[in-house]
């Protein structure tokens, strides 16, 4: 009996070494962009509890470990997590995430301090990527997160980023709130 | 209002806004244009002690500040609040993002602190000479059962038995001592007759060249390929002419051993 498409999604997967976009499968398959990302849902809810874990961001699929055996992962590859972002970093990272994509200068008006040093160390540790150019004077790069920022917090896609719902809202702009009293 | 600032802790990321929001904590105050205007002086004192800092960090704390003297000024003339130009975002609601912000920056602290890392698999580590790709399709694995059927076939044949054997050189050097006894001279040819591998043979010439170094014999050769003669060296040294006895040994040996 033949493999079904979701296997053989399932298999190339495995063996990716990259992220895989629903365009490559679909091309190295045969199979429309439609069944493709049908299979790959498929493959996502029956991964569910295990441990092993399904990566999206803009249409492109990593397979990785669930992050919860990363622990055991660093004993048997004898390796070390590696240091924490600084404070600032982890400020700046946190901005780009939630509000992406994002230019340097939207960046500087959320946090209120010069984010060049940040941006670049996010950049250097490629869990930040330059984008597009922003169509507006001056054509500013636009900042968005990467895989390498996925695995880092083990987060399924940017969907899973914490309290997002919250933070979006939250920050959606001053604008939607009232007026404060003026003087 | 003159009191005196607490000292600033310069790290990078503390800017005007970091400031700004503290001292207007540190009064129990509301983020509110009022308030701004209470906290402006306390500010442009933080400024002033701020002249060895970088220049893009005191840019925008000279900016802050001239936002504050502005809305200070309009404070002072009872000026209304007019709508913001080119929606610019005021000080006030820039201030208010930040404070929600860094409300929310809790949350995302603690969460690096719980989330671990996904690991990828570990990529196969590129060989140093790349190999030409096999073929992996022309085969079955059908096809390693009949490969595997004729390794045994082959097998079945008569193979030659490979065992290690070990030669030492003690072997050689006794061999030597017992033809010398025995004939008084000997060859490196009858030296070798019982060797059985290369090995073996250069076992031998190192017997050779040990009974030569602790001076217990001598060699000659008549010519290039010839048989090696070894001779007992107590019989060269009672001998006054060893070039002409060695000659006759030698030719002897070359017979005898041919």
């Amino acid at each position: 009996m033949p493999l079904s498409l979701t296997a053989l999604v399932e298999g190339l997967l495995f063996v990716a070494e990259r992220p895989l976009s629903v365009q490559e499968i679909a091309r190295v398959i045969g199979e429309p962009a439609r069944k493709v990302r049908t299979a790959l849902q498929e493959l996502r809810n029956s991964w569910r509890d295990r441990g092993i874990l399904l990566q999206e961001q803009e249409g492109a699929y990593l397979l990785v470990s669930h992050p919860d055996v990363g622990p055991y992962i660093r004993t048997l590859l004898g390796v070390h997590r590696g240091e924490r972002l600084s404070r600032a970093a982890l400020e700046t990272l946190a901005v780009i995430a939630y509000y992406q994509p994002v230019t340097r200068a939207d960046i500087e008006r959320i946090r209120g301090v010069n984010a060049d040093h940040t941006l670049a160390v996010l950049v250097s540790r490629e869990l930040v990527a330059a984008g597009e150019r922003r169509q507006t004077p001056g054509r500013p790069i636009e900042y968005g997160t990467t895989f390498e920022f996925l695995k880092y917090f083990g987060l399924a896609s940017l969907e899973d980023l914490p309290e997002r719902e919250r933070f979006l809202a939250e920050l959606a702009g001053p604008d939607e709130k009232e007026n404060a009293p003026s003087v | 209002m003159a009191s005196p600032l607490p000292t600033v802790r310069l790290e990078v990321f503390e800017g005007p806004l970091d400031v700004l929001l503290r001292l207007i904590q540190e009064h129990k105050l509301d983020i509110t244009d009022l308030s701004l205007v209470a906290v402006t002086q306390q500010f442009l004192d933080h400024v002033q002690s701020l002249h060895e800092q970088d220049g893009p960090l005191l840019a925008g704390f000279l900016r802050v500040a001239a936002q504050l003297m502005y809305g200070k000024s309009r404070a002072l003339l009872h000026e209304p609040q007019e709508a913001e130009d080119e929606g610019e975002e005021s000080l006030e609601e820039q201030l208010r993002g930040y404070e929600r912000f860094m409300q929310l920056m809790t949350t995302v602290a603690d969460w690096q602190e719980e989330c671990d890392v996904a690991y990828q698999r570990a990529a196969k580590a590129p060989l140093a000479l790349p190999l030409p790709p096999l073929d992996l399709v022309s085969y079955a694995p059908q096809d390693l059962v009949s490969a595997l059927a004729a390794v045994l076939e082959e097998k079945e044949e008569d193979l030659p038995t490979v065992a290690r054997r070990t030669v030492h050189i003690e072997t050689y050097l006794d061999r030597i001592g017992t033809l010398l006894i025995l004939h008084g001279k000997t060859g490196f040819r009858e030296l070798i007759e019982p060797a059985e591998s290369l090995e073996e043979i250069v076992v031998a010439f190192l017997a050779v060249l040990e009974y030569l170094r602790l001076r217990k014999a001598t060699v000659r050769q008549a010519e290039l390929y010839a048989d090696i003669a070894i001779l007992p060296a107590v019989a060269l040294q009672s001998s006054d002419s060893p070039s002409e006895a060695a000659a006759a040994d030698v030719s002897d040996v070359v017979v005898h051993a041919g």
